[in-house]
Formats: C-alpha cells, structure tokens, sequence
C-alpha cells in the first residue's frame, strides 16, 4: 500500500499527515509551471472530503479522483491517446457499516483525420469494486468511420460492443452488448434528409434473455418560398419509424417479475417450521423508507424475525427483497420457507444472497417452488447495532410460454404548412398532419389527423387582429374511443404608443368523445403593459373562463386580475413586484375558492465583483407558502471567490425545506483549485433529515 | 495503481510503459493532444463607419503557425456596434502560441465624409497573444475592433484591433449554454449579454441542471454516456461520471432535495437516479421508446417523463424506481413542463401543434390550446402564469395560457427557436436558436426581442443559476 493511501486511511482523523499533503500540494500548484512542461502528459487529481452530521449521526466520506493522459502523433492526421484513471470513494457512518468503491480504468484511442474521413477506434477496461458487489469488469471496443465532405451526404458507421461482468459471481453476473449504426445526413439547399439504421444485440446471461432490435429512421424536412414575391411559404415534414424487436429465452432459464403481495405477514419465532405469521400490512405498503410499525429491528443478535408475505394465491416463487432503513451488514444468513396454509412451512433452503447498499435491501434468490406464503427468516450476527426493516417484496418466475418472442412497430409522420401573405395588411396559413401507427402484436394501430388555419390581418401599424380555427380526430383499433377536438379563438393586439401595448384575447374550445360532447372552455382574457419611463414597466391585466364537463357534470367558472410593476430603481438596483388575484366557482361547491400569488424581487449589482439577490414568493390557497430566495455572490480576488445563499420554505409559519450554504474557492494557479464549503440542508419539518455538512476539496490539473 | 499488480506482472508492466515512453518522447514527433479555441470579436457601440475583409486568422507559434477557420470575413462596423460575434471556431493542437494574426484583403473607411479604400498592411495585423493551450482544453480569445479614421497621410492603414481581457463576473450574473458544435459550456455575462469564456466538458454536452446548494452545474455529455460536474464557482470540471454503454443522457433533472440527479437516456430508453453527491447509480427504469423531456412535480416528488413514440407521459415513483402509471394526453408528446404555484402539467407536442394543460391537483385534463406549429422547448413564467413555447417552423415563441385556451401574441426571433429558460426574476428569457449557433434574449412583459449573443454551432440548453 503506497504512503499516500496509508495517509489517508488511516490519518483520516490525523491532521498532520493531512497538512503536509495539503502543504505539498499547494507547493506544486503555486509553482506555475506551464503545461506545456507536461507534454504529452496530462491529467488531474481531484481530491474532496465531507464531514456531515445527518440526523445527529456522523458521516465522513472521502473522495479521489486520479487522471493521466498520454497524447502522441504517430503519424500526419493519426493520434494515439492512452489514459489512466483511478478513482476511490470511501464512507465511514457513526454506528454503520460504511462502504467503498473503487474504480480503475485504462482505456485508448485512435484517431485517423484524413481530409475525406474521420475514422477511430478506442477501447477500455473498467474494474469496479464495491463493498457490497465485489468485483464488476467492463470491457468496452468502439469503432467509427466518418466522411466529413457537405457536399456530398455525410455517412457514418459505427460498431460498439461491451461487455460486463463479474469474476467472482461469473453465473450471476454476465451481460453482453453490441451495436452496428448506419447514419446518412444529406442537406441540399432547403431541404434535410435522414436516414439511420440501428442493429442492438443484447444478451444477459444471467437470466438467458437475448434480445436483438432493428431500427429504421427515415427523416425529411423543407421548406421554400414561391409566387411571385415568395408570397406563399410551404413548409413540411415527414418521417418513417420501424422498429423490430425478437426476445429469445435461451435454456428456457427464469425471466423474473414482481408479484403482488395481498398482505406482509411477520412473527418473532425461533422455530420457523411450524406457526402462524399475523398479518403486518405495513410491510408490503409500498414504502421502502419508513420503518414499518411496530418497529422490527434486525440489528446485532436480533434473530428469529420471520418476515412473509401472503401471495392470495399460488405462485412460482423465487426470490425476495427485504428492504431497511440504512444500509445493513452482509453477515446475517436468511433461510426461506415456503407454506400453503401459513401454519406448516418447509425450508426451500439458504438462497443466494447479498446486500445491496445502493437500494438498501437484502436480495435472495432462489430456485422457483410453486407456494402461497412465502417467508425469510434471519440468523446470525449483524455487525449494525441497530437495523429496521421497511418493505418486503417478492419475485416470482414467469412461465416460459415461448421461447422468441417478436414484435415490430412503425409510424408514419406527415406533416405540412403553407402560409399565403395575401396583401400587405392580410395573411393566411393552412396547417395539416398526419400520423399512423402501426404496433403489431401490441397495443394496436391509431391514427391521427389535424386541420388548422389561421387569420392575420394587420389594420394598421399599431393594430391586429388574428383568427385561428382548429379541428384534429384520433381514432385507433377498438376500445380505442374516437376524440374530435375543435377551437376558435380570436386576439386583437393594440400598441397605440411605442412604450404602451395591449391585447385582447377570446377562445371557445369544444371537445367531443366517441361522438357525443364530453368538454367546452370558454375563455377571455385581456393585458396591458407600459413603459411609463425607460426603466419603469407596469402591467395590468384581467380574464374571466367557463368550464363545462359533460361526462362528469362539472361546472366552474374562474376569474382573475394580475398588476406587476418591473423597474431599475438604480442602475445597480433592479425591483420586481407582481400580485395575481383569482376566484373560482363551482356549481354545487357553497364559496369560491380564491388563490392569491405575490412576488418580491430585487437583484443588485452593488460593484462589479459583487452581486446579490433576494426573491420572495407567497401563495396562498388553502394554505399559505412563503418561498424566500437569496444569494450573494462575491469575486474577493480574481482568484478567491465567495458565494452564499440561502432558499427557504415555509408552510402557514411553519418551515419545511430550509437549504444554506456558503462556499469558498480559492484558484491556486492556472490548474488548481482549493475550495471550502458549509452546508445546511433541513427537511426535518416533513419528516425528513436535517444535514450539515463540511467539505473541503482539491484539483489539480496538469 | 501499481500496487494492484503482482510480482513479475509488475514488472513488465513498468518496463513496456517505460519503453514506449522513451520510444515516443525520442521521435521527433510534434505534440499532438487536441486543443479548442473561440474567437470572438466586438466593436464599441459608437462605431466609426469602417469595413473590413479578412482573407485569414492564423495563431503563431515560435516555428509555425496554425490556420483558424473564419466562420465570418466581412466585418461592418455599424452592423456589429454594440455586438458580439463569433469570429473562429477551430480545434488546434496543444501547445504555447506567441500571436495572434488577421489576413485582411480589403479595408475601408472615411476621411472627413469621403469614403476611400486605404492599403491594408500588406503583413496582415499580428497581436500578441502568449497563450498555453492544453490538450482537451476550450479556451477564448476575445477581440475588440475600435474602428477610427483614416489618416490620408499614412502609408497604409492598420486597423485597431486588440486583444480584450473580459471580467468573469459573479456567479448570478451568468448563463451557461450546452454547445455541441464546440464540446463545451459556453459563460455568459447575462447584463452585457456577453459571451466571458467557455469550458471544455466532453463530447456532445446536451442536458443541464443546476445544484444552487453546491453551486454545482451537470452536463449530460450524449457523445460519450457520461455526465460532467461543473463547480460553477471556479468554473472547473470536477469530474466526469460514466453512465452506461449507449444511454445517450440529454436532458437532465435535479429533485427539489437536490439529493438526486435524474438523467434522461434515450439511447438505452431509461430514466437514470443518480446521488447528487456520489453520483452513483441508484436505480434506472425503462420508460419506453423515445423519451424527451422531464419534469419533476414539488408537491408529490412524482416524476414524468414525456415519451414522443410511446405517444404517452411515463409517470414515475421515484420512491420505488418504477412506473407506476401514463397519461396519454397528445399523440407525440415531447416536452413536459409544470406550473409549480397552479400545480399544472403542461404538455407539447411534435404533431397536431397542440399544447395540453393536465391539473395535478385532481387528475383531470385542463384546457389546451393550438399553436402555429410543433413545439420545441416549453418555459412557465410563474410571475405572469403565462406558459412560453418556442416554435420552429413559425420562428417565435408563442405565448399562451393553454389551461384558458389563450393565445396572447408571440415573439418573433431571427431564428429557429429551441429549449429555453428564465432568470430568477423573470425579467429575461434566455432562447436557444441551434441553427443561428446564437441565443435570443426576449424582454417577457414587453414581448420583444432585446439582443442575440452567438455563442457557437449546436448550442442545446441555456441555464442561468
């Protein structure tokens, strides 16, 4: 082990060791050496450590981060690149088992630059070791050829390929890739053409699913201008997607899925094979965060905890999922029971097994047996004091009922506009689209068209009026229902001055459901905004709808008034202020109900190094939210800059969400950077963890 | 990372790394890492009518030099007043350049009311740089032309043209944009609307998201199954987290906690957790074919995920990292947004120019509205509850109250609009227009177009922390 890793492993909590590396690096960085002195080198070290408390427990996680890069020209238009990559994250928890990972990577690159081609080629070897997972390898080889000449089109073919897998779990860790795409782009004048073509291989040897999927991407787009004058714009679009995708099943070997669980069943037994587990619903309610209640705590020598599930009926089960609330030890076994009656049960054995800390959940796999009730029941030591189970899931084996399986989908996009300027004061636009799917073997075919058009007619400089008419069907195979949508609305837009400008906006939109009406909304709004000095803007506005549901009998009416008020009070000093105001009633509802929305802004340049900002939101509905924002932004020295800020929630006074910090980066040279930051993140109001946190961190590139 | 090798293994292992360094640095190859570098130009906005032709831009080195593409040669003075323009866009390799040259074939300008064609300096106009470029770096170079009156009297007439030093400002002041073309993150001084610098991320970067408790910017980079960690502060790349073989993550979503990173995945079909902190995997779950855009509800922490071939929104319980239910709402649906004060999901669609509002509050199907065309990027302004849709095929924003069936007007902009975002104060409206490389600032209550900042080819999604 080197003397660095030994540093900081074990003088974790020693500054001494610390310091000197500290004071090392900082030597290194403020020395200034170029990075030309490096060629062909190149690299970095990133080095970030946090001290946190979460909830009154203490955590420390210490991260690394080591890059080396090689860079060399074989040959005119020909570059090889090699690089290194090491990377360490280490977590240490007050009262937890804490964990690791690490990763190492090598990887290499080849690049040809020719004048008609872009041609490359690179490879790497990932290791990741986790402390839950062990060793995971991934190897991964990609290919590329490109032609770089526009005037012809652009083709492209790539190949890529990767691999997964673990060494000490090679039967339960195994997943091969591959890709070959095709790609032409070709761009004459106004008008794009696409095509791509995908072939993706997939095959997980765990569960001996293979998969392959074509893919056919057809794309066209143009536009151009005719009549005399360019008056008519047409514009359109069009796109072809077909995708095939064949699943084979190879050995006939388990596919596995979630099984609904009717009710959690639990009981402390020291005797599994024979008794009855009551039920506990809170251990299969569908939340994995919450202990469940009474609490079940399989920390230390708590043994005998039999957890369970009842199915409702029998399934092929083979596997299940215990949930905790912090990440557990991997020492405790759990044997699993199967039983028809939940009285008697039989040992199916000790499952495979391991605890994954990503999700925080034991996860056993076993052989399917067909069973109702289904339980784990844990032994041994669990080197955490204190562990509490949240959920229970369990997994069943899907019958293979044919080996490959195969579905395909297509869809047909078309799509067009012509815009028409009639006069100098009229013009006119006709949309059109349409788009068939096809899904065979799945959800079935749907169609869909749409009409629209549109009215412009400019009665002078400072007045307009636009018209649009709407209509789109869908329909599809059977029970798909048939929706008609239909729109009329209309906007007059009035700028009698330069700094004042106003709009006046109506709209009917009626909404029909396998022929009969199902919706209408009735709507009418009106704006206004001033410049009433060059940095003073008011606004003023207005609105009144009705909403009509026939399927539901649904009535309401709602309307609204909105003053804002936008100014640079200095020219350092700008202010926001807005209110909105709105009222709805329902019929068959006694009272309106009534929202009100008020906004504070200010934002301050105080010089040219300092910047600050403070935003306030209040909403109030049936309760009321104060939102608060601010931040301070401060460039000390070119190279120390500070920046602060602070976002607060609160509900009727009471504070939910309150998220500071400060942080200092200090820039020790042209490649390195020390930074220093204080963190409070508080959710302790709805329940969840209150967080401080102190992190320091160091890179250095070169 | 020697430990990790045993015995005679190690051993070969350190000799062959040796060997072929000593071979490598031996040849007299030149250095090759690869190196982007922008060049932008701007001219004070009180210009001196003037125009000039560049026939070249090259960067020098000690013993060569280096030609830059030139995305545009005619530069007019009173066109570019007050303006800021990308002038080149080329990957150079790394390395230590000494200057900076500009080829002009043509000048003109004005003695007194005349206008005349002065001799341009027949070396062209070279301006000391002194720039050290790393491998796999995005760095800038900001110009500032000061056109001025021809001297009649002079040989030749070199135009002024220098090298500027921009001052990054403090961390509200700025945008980011997501720029394919250039493989980085483009800054952005939001009041001067200025392009300050650039960041080298990745290749492909899409999808932001940004963590106003770490002061941490994400960057879905879609070219290579990754997502980069920008300290906004420092503006470095802390890290770049490997995702899976062929996830293809664009658009990105932080929860409210800001605990978890949701990463949407169309190349594998997934919606990806990952820990804001550890960025480690979490959970992924298979949406469907398709999936474009996300959005987060605050109230229930639920999830939805609009998929335009499923023609359904996926819904999510990230809770249990499963889809627990779907809206079929439109046909083709590509972009999800919510109203978080009227808890409204408003939906738009790639087909039928349609934009559906769904109340969330009680499950029902509110109003919608019909808009000139397919949408490309939805935006609420919680201030005015006005919903925003950026239309490409009419080339404006159309602003509308879908859950009334209102349409209020539309901004019309120079180019085809994409994704689009608010400042904190809703008092701008930052619009990605990908075909111009350039972003349109939109006054929201005045409903005008104010200023449009190039920022380079393929720009994706704006942010402004």
């Amino acid at each position: 082990m080197s003397l660095f890793s030994k540093a900081v492993k074990s003088g974790y909590r020693n500054w001494g060791p610390r310091a000197c590396w500290v004071a090392a690096f900082l030597l290194i960085s403020a020395s200034g050496a170029k990075a030309a002195l490096w060629d062909p080198f190149s690299g970095f070290i990133d080095l970030s450590a946090v001290q946190a408390q979460v909830n009154d427990l203490d955590q420390e996680t210490l991260r690394q981060e080591y890059n080396l890069a090689f860079t060399q020209k074989l040959a005119p238009w020909v570059d090889l690149r090699l690089a290194m990559r090491y990377y360490k994250f280490d977590q240490e928890l007050e009262l937890l088992l804490g964990g690791y990972r690490e990763e190492f990577q090598p990887s290499g690159e080849l690049r040809w630059n020719h004048g008609l081609f872009n041609l490359s080629t690179s490879a790497f070897r990932r290791e990741v070791t986790t402390s839950a997972r062990g060793r995971i390898i991934t190897k991964d080889f990609q290919t590329s050829l490109k032609t770089v000449d526009q005037n012809y089109p652009v083709v492209e073919l790539r190949y890529d390929q990767q691999h997964t897998y673990s060494p000490q779990l090679e039967d339960d860790w195994d997943i091969k890739n591959s890709r070959i795409q095709a790609n032409a782009d070709y761009r004459p004048g106004k008008h794009d053409f696409n095509y791509s073509f995908s072939h993706i291989r997939s095959q997980n040897v765990i569960s001996s699913v293979s998969s392959h999927v074509n893919r056919h991407l057809f794309r066209w787009a143009g536009s151009g201008r005719v009549m005399e004058g360019g008056r008519l714009n047409l514009s359109g679009r069009y796109s072809f997607n077909y995708a095939s995708q064949t699943n084979e099943t190879n050995d006939g070997g388990p596919v596995l899925e979630l099984a609904p669980v009717a009710v959690g069943l639990y009981s402390l037994d020291f005797a599994p094979d024979l008794g009855r587990l009551d039920p506990r619903p809170s251990l299969a309610d569908g939340n994995k965060t919450d202990p469940v209640v009474p609490l079940i705590d399989i920390g230390g020598g708590g043994n005998g905890h039999n957890l369970g599930a009842d199915l409702g009926f029998t399934q092929a089960v083979a596997g299940i999922y215990i949930y905790t609330d912090r990440p557990s030890g991997s020492q405790p076994r759990w044997d699993v029971y199967g039983s028809v009656d939940n009285l008697t049960w039989q040992l199916l054995g000790t499952p495979s097994q391991f605890f994954n800390p990503a999700l925080n959940r034991y996860e056993l796999t076993f052989p399917a047996a067909p069973y109702r009730y289904i339980k784990a029941v844990n032994s041994g030591l669990n080197e955490i004091a204190l562990v509490l189970i949240t959920e229970i899931e369990v997994l069943r084996e899907l019958p293979p009922e044919t080996d490959k399986t195969n579905f395909a989908s297509s869809s047909h996009t078309l799509d067009g506009r012509a815009a028409y300027r009639i006069s100098d004061r009229w013009e006119t636009a006709l949309d059109a689209s349409l788009q068939a799917d096809e899904n065979i073997g799945r959800r079935g075919d749907r169609n869909r068209w749409a009409l629209g058009g549109r009215l412009l007619f400019e009665q002078s400089p400072k007045l307009s009026h636009h018209l649009r008419l709407d209509l789109a069907r869908q329909g599809g195979q059977t029970p798909q229902p048939i929706l008609v949508d239909s729109g009329l609305g209309y906007t007059l837009m009035y700028d009698p001055l330069q700094t004042l400008r106003g709009s006046f906006s109506l709209s009917d939109r009626l909404s029909h459901l396998d022929g009969a009406r199902s919706q209408n909304i009735l709507s009418s709004v009106m704006e206004g905004n001033a410049s009433v000095l060059p940095d003073l803007d008011l606004s003023l506005g207005g609105g009144v709808s009705w909403f009509d549901d026939y399927i539901i009998l649904r009535e309401f009416r709602t309307w609204h008034v909105r003053g804002g008020v936008d100014a640079a009070i200095f020219s350092s000093l700008d202010l926001i202020l807005d209110y909105n105001y709105q009222e709805t009633y329902e019929e068959g509802v006694i009272g309106p109900r009534v929202r009100r929305f008020a906004d504070l802004g200010l934002e301050w340049r105080v010089t040219r190094d300092v910047y600050a900002r403070a935003t306030l939101r209040s909403t109030s509905q049936t309760i009321r939210v104060l939102t608060q924002d601010y931040l301070l932004s401060w460039n000390i020295l070119p190279s120390v800059r500070i920046s602060a800020q602070l976002y607060e929630i609160l509900e009727d006074d009471s504070t939910t969400s309150l998220r500071k910090s400060a942080t200092l980066n200090w820039t020790l040279g042209a490649r390195s950077t020390l930074y220093f930051r204080l963190a409070e993140v508080d959710f302790s109001g709805t329940g969840g963890a209150r967080t401080v946190s102190f992190q320091q961190g160091f890179r250095w590139s070169f | 990372m020697l430990h990790r090798l045993h015995g005679i293994r190690r051993t070969i292992f350190c000799l062959s790394v040796c060997s072929l360094l000593i071979i490598f640095l031996a040849t007299d190859m030149a250095v090759a890492g690869q190196s982007r570098l922008l060049v932008f130009l701007e001219v004070p906005g009180s210009a001196f009518p003037s125009e000039l032709a560049l026939e070249g831009l090259e960067l020098h080195q000690p013993d060569h030099s280096v030609p830059l593409s030139l995305e545009t040669g005619d530069l007019v003075a009173e066109d570019l007043a007050g303006n800021q323009i990308l002038l080149s866009n080329t990957q150079v390799p790394s390395g230590f350049y000494s200057s900076f040259h500009l080829a002009i074939s043509k000048i003109t300008g004005r003695v007194g009311v005349a206008e005349v064609e002065p001799v341009s300096p027949p070396d062209g106009l070279t301006v000391p740089l002194n720039l050290e470029l790393s491998a796999g770096q995005t760095a800038t170079i900001f110009l500032q032309w000061r056109p001025a009156a021809v001297d009649p009297e002079a040989e030749f007439h070199s135009p002024d043209i220098g090298i500027l030093m921009p001052v990054v400002p403090p961390l509200g002041s700025l945008a980011f944009v997501s720029s394919a073309g250039t493989g980085s993150v483009v800054i952005i001084n939001r009041l001067t609307s200025r392009v300050v610098g650039a960041l080298g991320v990745g290749e492909d970067p899409r999808g932001l998201a940004y963590s106003r408790n770490n002061q941490t910017l994400y960057v879905a980079l879609a070219g290579q199954d990754a997502i980069a960690v920008v300290d906004a502060i420092s503006l470095r790349v802390n890290n770049v987290v490997p995702l899976r073989f062929g996830d293809d993550p664009t658009r990105l979503l932080l929860s409210r906690d800001e605990s978890t990173l949701y990463v949407l995945s169309p190349g594998s079909r997934t919606l990806v957790s990952l820990s804001a902190w550890s960025m480690q995997e979490q959970f992924r779950v298979a949406v469907g074919e398709g999936p474009r855009s996300i959005a987060q509800d605050p109230h229930t922490g639920t999830i939805y995920v609009a998929c335009e071939d499923e023609g359904r929104v996926q819904i999510v319980d990230p809770g249990s990292g499963a889809i627990t239910s779907s809206l079929t709402l439109l046909p083709a649906p590509v972009e999800v947004v919510i109203d978080e004060s009227s808890r409204l999901l408003f939906l738009g669609g790639s087909v039928q120019r349609l934009i559906r509002s769904f109340d969330l509050g009680s499950d029902e199907s509110g109003g919608d509205q019909n808009i000139c065309g397919p949408v490309a990027g939805l935006a609420v302004n919680t201030r005015t509850r006005r919903l925003y849709a950026s239309v490409p095929s009419c080339r404006n924003l159309a602003v509308i109250r879908p859950d009334v069936g209102i349409e209020f007007g539309s901004i019309n902009l120079p180019g085809r609009p994409g994704l689009m975002a608010f400042d904190q104060a809703f008092r701008q409206l930052w619009v990605v227009m990908p075909d111009q490389g350039a972003l349109a600032v939109c006054n929201p209550n005045r409903g005008e177009l104010e200023s449009v900042v190039q920022v380079g080819p393929d720009p994706f999604q704006v942010l402004l922390p």
